[in-house]
């Protein structure tokens, strides 16, 4: 129990607050190493659990090799976050950085409803405090996201609430069959984890949040919601259908988009929902599938984030019309760039065909082989949007003529570091993809390198490519913005609301000159409650006066021996 | 020197009181180290007396060999060993909070060593009343405590001294009608020993000088413990008392008087069964329904802090007798916690009303707007203590308050659950009244009216700190863990249980 | 020089994808339950073609009826 992976980052974010600045800074790298050593000294399949309230035991720590290898990666990140953004002066976005991922590791660990809900509340919470810290400008998308993630979250606890009614502690697979409580889960995970159509905090939150948090919150939430849905929904039909519907969706936004970080976060969209389909296809192949891709999106889309976070330190500018070309002046960015947007894609060789084919290959397995089709129709969607569109418009395409030079600032060098550290870690995985594979939950034999399968993708990716090239001005990013289902809560039911918050204070205006004197007369009443209650009002004090009540001391001494006297002749009566 | 730990337990205290006036005039830089290290080394003891009594059941610690009836005993229990421990800690953090108190200057030396003297003392006391086997080194311990007590809050000036002697004339009756009871029980039945009275006594109830002992005995034990209408000594006392003192002795005093009354009522008179005691614990049942609305009401009135966070003690004390005459199993569990849930609480508060009084100079509640501002701290800490006051989870009041409620109802007492929502309610009204002021710089009036009196670098010095901050987090702690604890308590009770069922 | 440029890539993209269609002929022996994997150049086909369809759909289709200006939520009062 000492040894839970959480506790080294909540000692450290509590320590932090109390702390001179540099020494933040240095305590916060060091907390997610100790996390990981800490990680390591569990034995495997631990299972601790804590007594709550009577019959109901909390399992703290349940570790399996989803947790561990979940964990693993989001110390990693977590530590590359505080490398990241070693460079900004240390507000309080560290110690809400730490929290947010104390909570995630909690929630990955926790076995039972109670711990997670607990930890999912706390992530929640901790994420809007990142937002609002991490960029001034982000106030109302963080406020957007803490409505939508309570939203879901009551929605989740609802679900729990009932099945703890149903006697069910600890999280395990839910049927249909059991009624609102799987409805209620479903939906409460399924929106932290982006299903349509409660998804657009993803864009709209980490678009907007500072460099850093983006790279550290595409790895929490979603991915944490999606470790829970394998755990609860292996194999659920719902889930496929989500998922195809999620990853085209995602897609065809993608390509639409002029703010490349924009860009990014819907393209998480897809990317989860190529992982939810894969959830469910529901055979281990594909359960192997869905975890290797989210431990692959969380590092080549968190290496995608640190390039367009250094992009966006180096310009000051967010929008692909208006950059180009940016290869010649940050050709370091450029490469790490592509490295991560050719994983992402599935080009082999890269860790991206690692992860993704297996999915794919599971479909075909289970002989769903019109999801494998439209999972190969989606994919390509990702190579459309962030190799070739990001990677071309912002990176290859010559500048316009007459665009001065862009870049502001250069870019420090722990940012190089953070994003070198990561690209190792996904070109290892791309080389050598047998060192995930060992880790996975399932043991199934699996390669992709396999000369059918890379001949079939190269193909695929390079008339994709050759499409694109000539399709060109088609797809030339064009200023203005997508609407998305948020429009819902940003225009009607925000009108709606405050129209209702309007109407309640005329209603209230009508009232409140009484209640204000209702509340007046109580207070005086209150003020000196001897004199209200002695009737005499005259020569008493307004308000109370204790040298004027003090009773002579006779009379103390008469009430104990009144009592006694009660007492004695109760005691007689009663005998 | 373990196997004497019980005895350690008051001999400590007792041995640095009485080294501390020549300490004091030889090296009084030592002084301020001496009592804190004394109360923590006494607390330590008291968890280890916990740990070997909860492992290997009950120690009857007999003193000089002599064995019981003719000896006298220190008898722990986890019950008792419980209640050490949290004077233990209440005495320790509130001693090094009283370091930045007192003053520096050789000159005053007197008052300086005086302090710490009675300190001790009164801890002493409390300990030795927590411990005893006998009814008269009860009473021994009993008069050690209070003599203590009334010249340890006569320090605060005129007003406590003059309060503090209306509270030896008021508590010296108290003391006075035990010892009565004591001399009328040993005429009765020759013994002394609380173990053989338990079995001697309760045949014995129906004899009319027994009936007196016991009616006696329990207003003698209301006037300390402060049952209405008893407890008109303590709004001044506690008010005009040093604020280390008042925070020892509020926190500590009072409770441990109505556990010796629990102690009485339910083990050694024979507990509800008796019409004799169930008539008692009616009366008291009714006083303390009383005080609780009665310090509630009060409690909104007042504009001085101290003054208001003792009747709202007046209140919280009399959930023990309440808890007491309602009687099932949950609401005993209530009452133990409540005792160590208030205990941290009240003293947690007279901290910091003992803080705001040294950084600003004053007590006024209406001038305390927007006090967030200059002591973040301070007022963090006091939230922590108001949700516990009130009643709100994690902290250890909800779980006090929760096991009374469930007592109360599942014992059919309808009438006392109504006063306990009630109280809460009344409870909730000056406190987040209070907290608004600290929080928000609004009230009635919105102007803000603090002045600094004392610099210090942090908001206060580091020895008034870290104790608050200390004592919140117990608070919190003890609220989690409280599962734990009512499995402790819950093993010494439930011999009691009349009528069985669990909670 | 921009023509130039354009040329080269398009031919070299070209290029490879004849190439790979070589050594598709050369290697693989199709096998599978589905079209897509039995046909020979399939891959490439699928890319060329669902390519067009996302173009086509992401940009001129959507435009019509999703495209806002960037200043929209801001001019309905909320941000």
């Amino acid at each position: 129990m000492l040894f839970h992976p959480a506790f080294p980052l909540l000692v450290v974010a509590f320590i932090a607050l109390a702390v001179p600045a540099t020494c933040r800074k240095v305590i916060s790298l060091l907390a997610p190493i100790i996390s990981a050593i800490f990680l390591f000294l569990l034995d495997p399949e631990t299972v601790y659990h804590m007594s709550f309230l009577k019959d109901y035991h909390l399992l703290l720590i349940r570790l399996d090799d989803i947790s561990f290898l979940m964990t693993l990666v989001i110390c990693l990140i977590t530590f590359l976050f505080f490398l990241y953004t070693w460079h900004q002066t240390y507000n309080m976005q560290g110690v809400a950085a730490l929290v947010y991922a104390a909570s995630a590791i909690g929630s990955l660990l926790s076995g039972d409803w109670i711990t997670l809900i607990f930890c999912w509340e706390l992530m929640a919470v901790a994420a809007v405090a990142l937002i609002w810290l991490s960029n001034r400008y982000a106030f109302k998308a963080g406020f957007r996201y803490l409505l939508i993630h309570f939203f879901g979250g009551n929605l989740l606890l609802g679900g729990i609430v009932l099945l703890i009614g149903q006697n069910q502690y600890v999280i395990g697979q839910l049927l249909p069959s059991q009624g609102a409580a799987y409805w209620l889960v479903l939906a409460g995970l399924g929106l932290s984890a982006g299903f349509l159509p409660f998804h657009s905090w993803i864009p709209d939150a980490y678009s907007r949040v500072g460099l850093g948090a983006s790279v550290l919150m595409n790895c929490l939430t979603t991915k944490v919601a999606v470790m829970t849905l394998i755990r609860v929904f292996p194999g659920d039909q719902n889930l496929l259908i989500m998922g195809i519907v999620m990853a085209f969706w995602g897609v065809l936004y993608a390509l639409r988009e002029n703010d490349f970080r924009r860009l990014l976060c819907y393209h998480i969209i897809s990317q989860m929902g190529i992982i939810i389909a894969g959830i469910g296809i529901g055979t281990p192949l594909a359960l192997n599938g869905a975890v290797a891709l989210t431990i692959g999106n969380m590092i080549y889309k968190g290496l995608l984030f640190m390039t367009a976070g250094a992009v966006v330190y180096a310009t000051d500018k967010t929008k692909l019309t208006e950059l180009s070309g940016l290869a010649k002046q940050l050709p370091g960015v450029a490469f790490i760039f592509f490295i991560a947007a050719l994983a992402i894609a599935g080009m082999p060789g890269f860790a991206g065909f690692a992860t993704k084919p297996m999915i794919l290959s599971a479909a075909s397995a289970a002989h769903m082989d019109w999801a494998e089709l439209l999972l190969i129709f989606a994919g390509l969607g990702t190579f459309l949007s962030i190799p070739l569109k990001m990677g071309y418009f912002l990176f290859l395409a010559p500048p316009k003529e007459g665009q001065e030079n862009p870049i502001k600032r250069k870019i420090p060098i722990h940012m190089y570091w953070a994003m070198g550290i990561l690209t190792v870690v996904c070109v290892v995985i791309g080389l050598f993809p047998q060192i995930l594979y060992q880790m996975l939950p399932y043991t199934i034999p699996y390669t992709s390198y396999h000369i059918g399968h890379i001949l079939q993708e190269c193909q695929l990716l390079v008339a994709a490519a050759l499409t694109f090239y000539l399709m060109r001005p088609i797809v030339k990013p064009h200023a203005g913005i997508t609407l998305d289902f948020d429009w819902f809560y940003r225009v009607p039911l925000r009108n709606f609301f405050l129209g209702l918050s309007k109407g309640i204070d005329k209603i209230r205006g009508l009232f409140w000159d009484d209640i204000i004197r209702m509340v007046k007369k109580a207070s005086v009443w209150n003020r000196n409650p001897y004199r209200t209650f002695a009737g005499n009002t005259e020569n008493q004090p307004v308000s109370f006066d204790p040298d004027h009540y003090r009773a002579p001391m006779l009379n103390n001494v008469l009430y104990p021996i009144l009592v006694l006297m009660v007492i004695l002749i109760l005691i007689y009566v009663t005998i | 020197m373990i196997t004497n730990a019980p005895v350690l337990i008051v001999l400590i205290p007792l041995a640095t009181a009485l080294l501390t006036p020549l300490i004091s005039y030889l090296v009084p830089k030592l002084m301020r180290y001496l009592a804190p290290l004394a109360l923590g080394t006494v607390t330590l003891l008291s968890g280890y007396n916990l740990y070997h009594v909860v492992n290997h059941g009950a120690w009857h610690y007999h003193f000089g060999g002599w064995t019981p009836p003719f000896g006298i005993e220190f008898v722990i229990d986890p019950l008792s060993a419980t209640i050490a421990v949290v004077v233990g800690l209440v005495a320790t953090l509130v001693i090094i909070f009283a370091k930045s108190y007192l003053p520096e200057e050789r000159e005053n030396l007197l008052k300086f060593s005086l302090f710490y003297v009675l300190f001790l003392l009164v801890a002493t006391g409390i300990f030795g009343i927590t411990l005893a086997g006998d009814i008269f080194t009860l009473y021994v311990f009993i008069e050690i405590a209070s003599i203590a007590a009334y010249g340890l809050l006569a320090m605060g000036g005129y007003k406590a001294a003059v309060s503090s002697f209306r509270y030896v004339l008021i508590g010296t009756v108290g003391a006075s009608f035990y010892l009565l009871a004591v001399a009328f029980i040993y005429a009765n039945t020759g013994s002394l020993n609380m173990a053989d009275l338990s079995t001697l006594l309760p045949p014995l109830l129906t004899d009319r000088t027994m009936i007196f002992a016991v009616a006696i005995l329990v207003a003698g034990l209301g006037i300390k413990s402060a049952l209405w209408p008893m407890h008109t000594w303590m709004p001044d006392v506690y008010t005009y008392g040093p604020p280390p003192a008042v925070a020892f002795i509020a926190g500590t005093m009072t409770k441990v008087f109505s556990y010796v009354l629990f102690r009485f009522l339910y083990f050694i008179l024979g507990g509800p069964g008796n019409p004799v005691i169930d008539t008692v614990l009616f009366i008291i049942g009714i006083l303390a329904a009383i005080a609780i609305l009665y310090g509630s009401i009060m409690a909104i009135a007042q504009k001085d802090f101290r003054r208001m966070l003792a009747y709202s003690s007046v209140a919280q004390i009399s959930y023990l007798p309440l808890a007491m005459a309602i009687g099932s199993p949950a609401a005993l569990v209530g009452l133990i916690l409540q005792l160590i849930s208030h205990a941290m609480t009240k003293s947690l508060l007279y901290m910091t009303a003992g803080g705001i009084d040294w950084k600003t100079g004053n007590v006024n509640v209406t001038r305390f707007n927007g006090l967030y501002k200059i002591m973040p701290i301070t007022c963090g800490v006091f939230l922590v203590a108001a949700c516990s006051m009130i009643g709100l989870p994690p902290t250890s009041g909800f779980f006090a308050k929760w096991y009374l409620l469930t007592g109360s109802l599942s014992g059919h007492q309808l009438l006392f659950a109504i006063v306990l929502v009630i109280s809460s309610l009344l409870n909730a009204i000056y406190f987040l009244r209070l907290l608004e002021r600290f929080f928000f710089r609004t009230g009635i009036d919105d102007k803000i009216d603090i002045q600094i009196v004392r610099f210090s670098v942090r908001e206060l010095p580091l020895s008034m700190l870290v104790p608050m901050i200390t004592m919140a987090i117990l608070i919190v702690i003890v609220g989690l863990g409280s599962g734990y604890l009512v499995d402790f308590a819950l093993q010494y009770i439930s011999p009691l249980i009349l009528g069985g069922g669990g909670l | 020089m921009n023509k130039k440029k354009d040329r080269l890539v398009i031919v070299s993209l070209v290029a490879i994808l004849a190439i790979l269609l070589l050594l598709e002929l050369v290697f693989i022996t199709p096998e599978g339950h589905v079209i897509w994997h039995t046909l020979p150049f399939s891959h490439a086909v699928m890319g060329i073609l669902f390519s067009v369809i996302f173009i086509l759909v992401a940009k001129p289709l959507l435009n019509k009826i999703l495209m806002r200006s960037e200043h929209y939520y801001k001019d309905k009062g909320g941000k």
